[in-house]
């Protein structure tokens, strides 16, 4: 997923003539200084990461000369926040005082309709009632007439921003408005992952190499099948074919006092029982206490060809120490699920179940041989 | 009985030559489902699975009544192909397609609404009425549902299986189970098909499954509570581990400005239960609930 960070969007406001403050990006090569003293009085120093709650997490920073705006800017790049490597900073002017508010462009969700949000704007406005939802038609936004008269042309080219960039959500936060009509102080956009990124978009979120890997994998086959995979902190690694049963799983797991290690989610096309396996080799090198292999009834994958690949892939753990191999629950939910246990059944502490053992039932099942194994050693 | 499918229902497929497409008809044919025409541009004349195909619904209107459309769109031609469907006006339009932008999703369901048609998904795996007819991927293996009372309604496709093999086992049966779609936003909501639930004869109960997200679960609880719906739900409301983790790390509060009043699972189950839905804890509780609500199982 994508977004654009705060100065890209701003840059694309400028040119629909919404004001934004003079401000000068700084990058981890560039001449810090030089660069802060451009704007000789108060600054806000800020890092371009696509993170929320930036001020929280020390990433913006008043600073009173340009002096004390290079140290801060010093201080933030190359520095590392909730995986984000801080490359570029932002110092801008002080914008002069005035009433803050809150616009954003969206979907109403639930009902299948833009709308344009608008409220108290700053910082904590999660904390405040909600905004009011003005519903806008696409191909003719209006409602803009509700706004107060200098928001109005802010939020004609804010609707435009998202209606270009075909976002799923353009948000500005705040936006001052003093003497001098309205000033753009905070802006970022949530992109589409189906709708290709345009310049300057970043990408949000933290890359997982084993993601990486199997993203890559599944481009080199032919059939279209998608996968993701992601490091979770728990201890149970988790291989699913079809996503349908994920939040089945995942709830079950936090009923029963378990975390999981990893989420993945592999779909559709026809290299489903090739990603699995690679999906089983990434959750191993987890080396978690737990295996859950689980599929939905279905029928569109074999789940004697899922075992084939669940005791390939996961071979490598005849070579460890008893005491380090997993326990292993496989739920594999289809008409020939009676030969895919039989299949599984080469698999240590492995224990398959089938469509009448529900998903959460499975999980439950899991849960009771991890508690046995940390109780005595035995699984059983 | 069942909702929006039976075995009287003619279906169109567009986008009938694709390869899923192509699988779903054959197999969804020999179900008995009544396929009276393919539309696949460039493709008329061609046959599949004997099913005549043509270059637009238009042009295929012009041959056969349609009375509903099961559509396998590419994502770039989605909203042209979608006007050409919404021109010859189907009752409803079930959208398989996954990874349609979602300003092109909205202007789609736009769309749907002023001609009048329901739009089901995107992003579904298909309707089944059991024992009469199925379109997408959904049931295929028909070993696992029987035909019954209960309507099964589902955020997601996959699951849909899970839920009805579990109804029917426990003697219930399905009347008809409907992927409503795994976007976030969807044409139909639960809400607009419990209300045809409300109105079908041969549905007693509806078993819904709905995840943390876009607050369609509030839309229920209003329509039992406003008296539109008098049937027996029972709900399995999923997402509770997203508690757990932080929200998106870029529009976390903004995004739950637009997806409604309180898109916790915790949240829907208090909602739906304060209306007087069954809530399950977990899967194995529906068959407990439904007997609760007193839910007669099958004769048949």
């Amino acid at each position: 997923m994508h977004a654009l960070t705060e100065e890209a969007l701003k840059a694309r406001l400028s040119t629909r003539r919404v004001r934004v403050p003079e401000h000068a990006v700084i990058g981890a090569t560039d001449d810090v200084e030089a660069l802060a003293g451009r704007l000789p009085g108060p600054t806000m120093v800020k890092a371009l990461v696509p993170l929320t709650d930036r001020a929280r997490r020390g990433l913006v920073v008043r600073a009173a000369d340009p002096g004390e705006a290079a140290t801060a800017a010093r201080a933030m790049l190359g520095s590392t926040v909730a995986g984000h490597r801080v490359d570029r900073v932002l110092v801008e002017e002080l914008a002069p005082d005035g009433t803050e508010y809150y616009l954003a462009a969206g979907f109403d969700y639930a009902h299948g309709v833009p709308v344009l949000l608008f409220g108290p704007g700053g910082s904590g406005v999660e904390g405040r009632a909600a905004p009011r939802r003005i519903p806008f038609a696409m191909a003719d936004p209006g409602g803009l007439a509700a706004l107060p008269e200098p928001l109005r042309p802010v939020a004609r080219a804010l609707v435009e921003e998202f209606l270009d960039l075909r976002a799923k959500l353009v948000e500005l936060n705040p936006v001052r408005v003093g003497p001098a009509g309205a000033i753009v102080l905070d802006a970022k956009a949530a992109l589409d992952p189906d709708v290709p990124a345009p310049a300057g978009a970043v990408e949000v979120g933290v890359p997982d190499e084993a993601d990486r890997r199997l993203r890559e994998l599944a481009r080199s086959l032919p059939g279209g099948t998608e996968v993701r995979f992601g490091r979770l902190d728990g201890t149970v690694g988790l291989i699913s074919a079809g996503g349908g049963v994920l939040a089945i799983v995942h709830d079950a797991l936090r009923r029963h006092g378990l975390r999981p290690a990893n989420f993945s989610d592999v779909s559709g096309g026809s290299a489903t029982t090739e990603l699995l396996g690679a999906v089983a080799g990434e959750v191993l090198a987890l080396r978690p206490e737990g295996i859950l292999i689980v599929t939905g009834i279905t029928s569109s994958i074999s789940v004697t060809g899922f075992a084939e690949a669940m005791v390939a892939a996961l071979a490598p753990l005849r070579d460890r120490p008893d005491d380090e191999r997993p326990v292993i629950v496989a739920r594999m939910a289809g008409p020939d699920e009676a030969d895919a246990a039989r299949i599984m059944g080469a698999l240590p502490h492995c224990v398959a179940v089938g469509r009448d053992t529900a998903v959460d039932s499975a999980v439950a099942l899991l849960a009771d041989r991890i508690v046995a194994r940390r109780g005595d050693g035995n699984p059983a | 009985m069942g909702i929006l499918l039976d075995a009287e229902t003619r279906v169109c497929v567009v986008g009938i030559t694709g390869g899923r497409a192509r699988a779903d008809t054959e197999r969804n044919l020999a179900y008995g489902t009544r396929i009276v025409c393919g539309v696949a541009p460039g493709r008329r004349g061609q046959r599949v699975a004997g099913v005549p195909v043509y270059d637009s619904c238009a042009e295929a209107a012009a041959d056969h009544r349609i009375d509903a459309v099961i559509a396998y769109l590419p994502p770039r031609v989605y909203r042209s192909a979608l006007d050409d469907i919404l021109a010859v006006g189907p009752a409803w339009v079930h959208v398989v397609t996954e990874g349609i932008p979602l300003h092109d999703n909205v202007a789609g369901l736009a769309a749907a609404r002023a001609a009048g048609v329901r739009l089901i998904g995107p992003n579904t795996s298909g309707i089944i009425t059991p024992g009469q007819a199925k379109v997408g991927f959904l049931g295929h293996a028909t070993w696992l549902m029987s035909p019954g009372r209960v309507a099964v309604l589902s955020r997601s496709g996959g699951f849909t299986h899970d839920l009805a093999y579990l109804v029917s086992q426990a003697g219930y049966g399905v009347s008809t189970a409907v992927a409503i779609g795994g976007d976030a936003v969807v044409g139909q909501s639960f809400a607009d098909l419990i209300e045809l639930c409300e109105a079908d004869p041969g549905t007693d109960a509806v078993v819904m499954y709905g995840e943390a997200g876009p607050a369609l679960e509030h839309q229920v609880a209003d329509a039992i509570a406003a008296g539109r719906f008098g049937k027996p739900v029972v709900a399995l409301i999923a997402g509770d581990f997203l508690d757990d983790h932080e929200r998106g790390s870029v529009f976390g509060h903004a995004g739950a400005f637009l997806e409604g009043p309180d898109t916790r699972a915790a949240a829907k189950r208090d909602v739906l239960r304060a209306a007087g839905a069954y809530v399950a804890t977990s899967v194995d509780d529906i068959p407990g609930l439904l007997r609760a609500a007193g839910v007669p199982r099958n004769q048949q």
